[in-house]
């Protein structure tokens, strides 16, 4: 009703806008009838059509000039105890470093103070704001910055006042001060003593970087915070975290050590390994590895398993550098950077040891094995695709052998062909797709895989069945340089062309040979190519190929129509169409085809993992085009459905994968059913149930991650949903989900 | 410490910025989670943009929100792997960030000034200036009810001043022909200036 009257309005508002202003008073008049409260309602709306836009700019651009004046900080010059605010020196996540004055008749101090940020004091956060004061409360040495007081604020946050240190990063210090290697090595002398003074009174850093390790103008190196740091023994801290309860993992992925960013358990040993990554910039002007703009996975994989290069190795390091540094400083750092925890230095007194022995020209106790053990657990590692690399070598060699005989008969020879076809195929490119063997190592082998199986295929004369291997070959490839949807080497470029190689073998097979295998060949590398053309953008290429694959789907599928693998590629092709369709904003037509792939497909769960699956998937995608539509009824029983085969997945198949599945569909169901303008009571009961589930699932998510990232984005996207499905009803509940969600991140 | 910060640009780039292309890309291909994702991101960048603006550019007298917004995008996105309808994509999310970082920064200011006296009416010539803080609250406010029977025009305004998308990207961005984005515009913005120029009585309308 009252939607319907503000169309009403617009109508008639809009047709007097193409009028004359003369002429409108009597037309409005004219259309509203004697509706009296319509008239008085379309006037005052023309009475306001004219007016100055500039001012809504205005307004926000002085609320943006006022917002980067305030330095976002409004607590300047607030009292703290009987400190006061001077200004903001670093602002993390949840908690904000203030200088601060401590000016009374008794004191001129100055001091950093440490607090949470207003709106953000959790009980967990206050919880573990008041661990960390007690941690350096108990902390006095001369290397590390001194707690000189603590307190609450009037609106109840804990504060800690800290010794002001005034220097700077380690690196950046030794660099102005022109600092030799070994003057580098005595100022690091410090640090260990510090982390080893901590280790001593049960205290992990784990956060050791240049920027907490500041040189103050005397030359001293003060270690500063600990606020992500932990007891080693958490009961003897009262209030402590317990162990399994700390599970969010903040650190700096350049300095973190391997156990750190798998979320195994952080001991000391955390620690050495990132003394040792300081130690070895502080040497070499170069970190280790580089991990900015890495996603988390690939930094995962460069921490945990790329062999650390030796700091003498680092490129343009003057000469006498370089021959400093080789042997017993390569060695001694690499210790302390073991990926094994157990192989590093026991302690921080020992490789503070080790550091004296080197200065003093005594034989330090880094393991000279250390070359050869990391050389073999290098081949351990990476058996498969050295044996693989040597393999196709020596396959390439045999071939040539292989066909110069000319004895052979010419099925055994296929027969043979084919056989090496497929040990190269299917060997090579699935087990190299899980291994962890460097880029380049597997992009020569494929390159390598691919020539010889060209070879194979002109050698056998263009055998189909070859052809069709071929083309299985080409598609791998292609998975793996670009696969929009497992782990790939990003080459969209390559991928596409790799894919396009696929096709043009498929087809040509299908020429010779026509039948099921080779029409699904073509099916597949047209859905291929549709896929990476949509994850890539190209929404034309995409539909093309698709509609290319439909054709040929549809005939396998009317040949076949029983055969539940050919309707699962037809009812697959109308999913990607469709998913092209609801991107080009044809989403009527998206509709239809996530309709007619269910009709293929079937619409009732089967008890399989993979079939339910896929069917998941479909009501999702269906429930996102009618939602697109403004269908909401549909939509939210659509992803009802989704929902439902989800859950049911998710007990008999519990799955990382389902659970994110599961995940989008409670964000989406929410993002319906609390996202629309008129909500009854039920919408938005049933919107929080959604959402209190969305929680739950993701907070399961974070707890079993590996790398946190993405399970800490998931999160922060739950609590957005928590407060969405609130603010109809109670906005300052939702309030405070939406800052938690801040918190977050 | 600070012997660092001086006039050095912003150097707390996100640790990863595929992160958000890859979140932009499935967002449009309909992962509605990865609004969410996106959302706390650019958030912080925002707000971590505009505090640093005045260190690095204090000389620049009107900053827009397009400025803040693009050089956002630039920061976070892998533009080169992005289509023109991601960016827009990226602009829009960004709109409602904006909004949000500005509104709770004044809703934190007016908090702060509680007790200095009731909330300030607008005058019907919508001299918005006079008291920009608490007039984007009012602002913010008018647009939520307006979303609540009417969320295309809601949306169209707040991409157009919060985010400063031309009438092109708005269409992209809500799927509508740059001509309807116009009408919507000019309608909504007539419902806004009456909304904040009655005073404050509960609205009858609609």
């Amino acid at each position: 009703m009252k939607i319907e009257h503000w169309r009403q309005i617009q109508d008639i508002f809009k047709r007097a806008l193409e009028l004359p202003t003369s002429e409108r008073a009597e037309y409005v008049n004219r259309a509203c009838g004697d509706d009296e409260a319509l008239v008085s309602e379309v006037h005052s709306l023309l009475a306001n059509d004219t007016g100055n836009t500039a001012t809504l700019h205005a307004l926000v651009a002085s609320n943006l000039q006022e917002l980067t004046q305030s330095s976002g900080c409004s607590e300047i010059g607030m009292r703290v105890g009987p400190y006061r605010l001077v200004r903001e020196l670093d602002g993390g996540g949840m908690g904000t470093v203030y200088l601060a004055v401590r000016s009374d008749d008794h004191y001129f101090q100055i001091v950093a103070i440490k607090t949470i940020r207003s709106g953000m004091a959790s009980p967990a956060l206050v919880q573990r704001f008041r661990t960390e004061r007690q941690i350096l409360a108990t902390l006095t040495h001369p290397n590390i910055g001194a707690i000189l007081d603590g307190g609450d604020t009037e609106d109840g946050r804990p504060y800690i006042v800290m010794e002001y240190v005034e220097g700077q990063p380690i690196t950046q210090a030794s660099d102005s001060r022109d600092l030799s290697i070994r003057e580098r090595v005595e100022l690091f002398r410090s640090v260990c003593s510090a982390v080893r003074y901590a280790h001593q009174k049960l205290v992990i850093h784990r956060d050791i970087k240049p920027s907490n390790l500041l040189v103050t103008p005397d030359g001293i190196v003060k270690l500063i915070d600990f606020g992500i740091s932990k007891p080693l023994v958490p009961e003897l801290i009262p209030g402590g975290p317990s162990p399994t309860e700390d599970g969010q993992r903040l650190m700096t992925p350049d300095y973190a050590s391997p156990e750190q960013l798998l979320g195994h358990e952080v001991t000391t040993a955390t620690d050495i390994y990132s003394l040792g990554v300081v130690l070895f910039e502080l040497l070499t002007g170069s970190r280790p590895y580089v991990v900015r703009n890495l996603s988390p996975a690939a930094v995962e994989k460069i921490v945990c398993e790329r062999e650390t290069r030796k700091p003498s190795s680092v490129p343009g390091l003057p000469n006498r550098t370089k021959k400093t540094l080789a042997g017993d400083l390569d060695r001694i750092i690499l210790m302390a950077m073991e990926k094994d925890a157990s192989r590093r230095y026991a302690s921080a007194d020992d490789l503070d040891q080790d550091l004296l022995r080197f200065l003093d020209s005594k034989p330090v106790r880094a393991r000279r094995s250390t070359s050869i053990y990391r050389l073999r657990k290098f081949v351990a590692r990476h058996r498969t695709a050295t044996l693989m690399a040597g393999a196709t070598s020596a396959v390439l060699a045999g071939s040539m052998v292989f066909f110069s005989a000319e004895s052979h008969l010419a099925d055994v020879r296929l027969k043979r062909i084919q056989t090496l076809a497929d040990a190269a195929i299917s060997d090579m490119t699935q087990k190299l797709q899980q291994s962890s063997a460097p880029v380049e190592l597997q992009t020569s082998v494929f390159e390598g895989t691919l020539a010889y199986l060209n070879q194979l295929r002109q050698e056998s004369g263009n055998d189909p069945r070859l052809l069709l291997k071929l083309s299985k070959a080409y598609s791998r490839v292609g998975d793996l340089e670009g696969s929009p949807v497992a782990a790939s080497l990003g080459n969209t470029q390559g991928a596409i062309s790799s894919y396009q190689g696929a096709l043009r073998t498929a087809i040509a097979a299908r020429n010779r040979l026509p039948g099921e295998e080779s029409m699904k060949a073509v099916i597949e590398a047209y859905q291929q190519l549709g896929q990476l053309e949509f994850f890539s953008g190209s929404l034309r290429e995409a539909h093309d190929h698709y509609q290319q694959g439909l054709t040929v789907a549809r005939e396998l599928s009317r040949q076949m129509p029983d055969d539940p693998s050919c309707n699962r590629l037809l009812a697959i092709n109308y999913a990607g169409l469709g998913n092209v369709q609801l991107n080009s904003l044809e989403t009527d037509k998206a509709v239809e085809s996530f309709r007619t792939g269910l009709r293929v497909l079937g619409p009732d769960p089967n008890g399989t993992e993979d079939y339910d699956r896929t069917l998941a998937t479909f009501y999702g995608r269906l429930g996102l085009a009618l939602n697109e539509l403004g269908s909401n009824a549909d939509a939210i029983a659509s992803y009802q459905r989704a929902i439902a085969i989800d859950e049911g997945l998710l007990r008999k198949f519990p799955s990382r994968r389902t659970r994110r599945s599961l995940f989008a569909l409670y964000s989406n169901i929410v993002g319906t059913l609390a996202g629309r303008e008129v909500l009854n009571a039920g919408k938005v009961r049933e919107a929080q149930m959604y959402a209190r589930k969305s929680v739950t699932l993701a907070e399961q998510l974070a707890a079993g991650d590996t790398t946190n990232v993405q399970a800490r984005a998931d999160l922060a996207g739950a609590y957005i949903r928590m407060g969405d499905s609130l603010l109809a009803t109670n906005p300052a509940d939702a309030q405070r989900w939406y800052r938690k969600s801040i918190a977050l991140t | 410490m600070d012997s660092m910060l001086g006039a050095a640009p912003v150097d707390n780039i996100p640790q990863h910025p595929g992160d958000v292309t890859n979140l932009l890309l499935d967002w449009r291909n309909g992962d509605r989670s990865a609004f969410d994702r996106l959302t706390p991101i650019i958030y912080d960048d925002l707000l971590k943009l505009a505090k640093t603006r005045l260190k690095t550019e204090s000389h620049q007298i009107t900053l827009q929100p397009t400025d803040l917004v693009h050089e956002s995008y630039l920061r976070l996105a892998n533009a080169a792997r992005l289509e023109v309808e991601s960016r827009v994509h990226f602009f829009a999310i960004a709109a409602t960030v904006m909004r949000r970082v500005l509104i709770d920064y004044a809703r934190k200011r007016s908090a702060e000034k509680r007790g200095a006296g009731a909330r300030v009416t607008l005058k019907t010539d919508m001299d918005f200036a006079q008291d920009g803080r608490q007039d984007l609250l009012l602002v913010d406010e008018a647009l939520r009810k307006l979303a609540e029977f009417d969320e295309r025009k809601s949306r169209a305004i707040e991409l157009k001043f919060f985010g400063g998308l031309t009438t092109e990207e708005i269409g992209t961005a809500l799927g509508i022909s740059v001509a309807t984005v116009g009408r919507e515009l000019r309608v909504g913005q007539a419902w806004l200036r009456r909304e904040l120029s009655r005073p404050e009585v509960p609205s009858t309308t609609p």
